[in-house]
């Protein structure tokens, strides 16, 4: 069940990145409760005092109800959600707002767990996907308890995101 | 053509005007709406756009309602309206259809599959 997981979920989000962005990624596990601040998650330096601000993280979740129940996050740092906004919307990363930042995340949360969804035979995937909310910060590793976790970090063109789905 | 584009997402907006474009659709008029409410007011106080592309998870009136909600005020009747969602189940693709929806796309989408579902409905849609 865990590796027919994980081969959904990247079939998934290769999908999704290869038709929205036509860019190819590669996953790992990530471990549980990963550190996701962003000097610890991408092995950086620990920031020092006066060090320039770290990267905002947005983290999107969508939440899965009916017969199947559970959330779908993606999390990703300021840098990776301004590539992939200039990506998508063919726009320069200067003009980039991180509103539109907030918006790309959202999007992208969406398809992936839709993407997902669509691999399951007909009465699971009737299940109803909410709008996705986006916070900043990176929570993806909430306490949340589902019978089925996993985490996976995705990397491409030098940058990554962590995406974690769980569900009952 | 002018279209009008109803989506929450600024992002998925440009993404959907984009790919018109580059299916090779002519767009002289972008109009653009955040949900459904916002569309109708669009339709009222705008000449009828030649086509619509709208999503169906929304804040607010969603993509159903509002294509209920403009057939009920007989706004643009003849815009053929398609769905662009990441919702691809059987009974939501039913109930889009029955309540006017002329096409269905699945996000994500190329825009080669914007152009297989699409213009062929407009053309036949402007012939008749």
């Amino acid at each position: 069940m865990h590796e027919d997981l994980i081969r959904q979920l990247d079939e998934a989000v290769t999908e999704v990145f290869a038709v929205m962005l036509n860019l190819a990624c590669t996953s790992e596990p990530a471990p549980p409760q990963a550190p996701t601040v962003p000097h610890l998650q991408s092995g950086l330096p620990e920031p020092k005092v006066g060090d320039p601000t770290p990267d905002q993280y947005f983290t999107a979740s969508v939440l899965f109800s009916g017969p199947l129940e559970g959330r779908c996050c993606i999390e990703m740092g300021e840098r990776t959600a301004t590539e992939l906004t200039s990506n998508m919307m063919g726009m320069s990363p200067c003009e980039i707002s991180p509103d539109l930042c907030a918006d790309t995340a959202g999007e992208l949360c969406n398809m992936i767990a839709g993407c997902w969804k669509k691999r399951h035979p007909e009465d699971l995937a009737a299940s109803h996907l909410s709008c996705p909310t986006v916070n900043l910060g990176a929570c993806c590793h909430a306490t949340d308890a589902f019978r089925e976790d996993v985490t996976l970090l995705y990397r491409f063109d030098g940058h990554e995101l962590t995406l974690r789905l769980a569900f009952n | 053509m002018r279209a009008l584009i109803v989506d929450d997402s600024p992002v998925m907006r440009k993404v959907v005007e984009r790919a018109l474009r580059h299916a090779g659709i002519e767009i002289s008029e972008v109009l653009q709406a955040g949900n459904g409410t916002e569309a109708l007011e669009v339709l009222r106080n705008n000449p009828a756009p030649d086509f619509i592309l709208s999503d169906i998870s929304m804040p607010g009136m969603d993509g159903l309602q509002f294509l209920e909600q403009r057939r009920t005020e007989n706004l643009a009747p003849d815009a053929p309206v398609f769905m662009i969602t990441t919702e691809s189940s059987a009974p939501l693709v039913l109930r889009a259809i029955a309540a006017g929806a002329r096409g269905y796309i699945c996000k994500p989408f190329t825009p080669e599959q914007i152009r297989i579902r699409i213009v062929p409905l407009l053309v036949r849609s402007l012939a008749s």
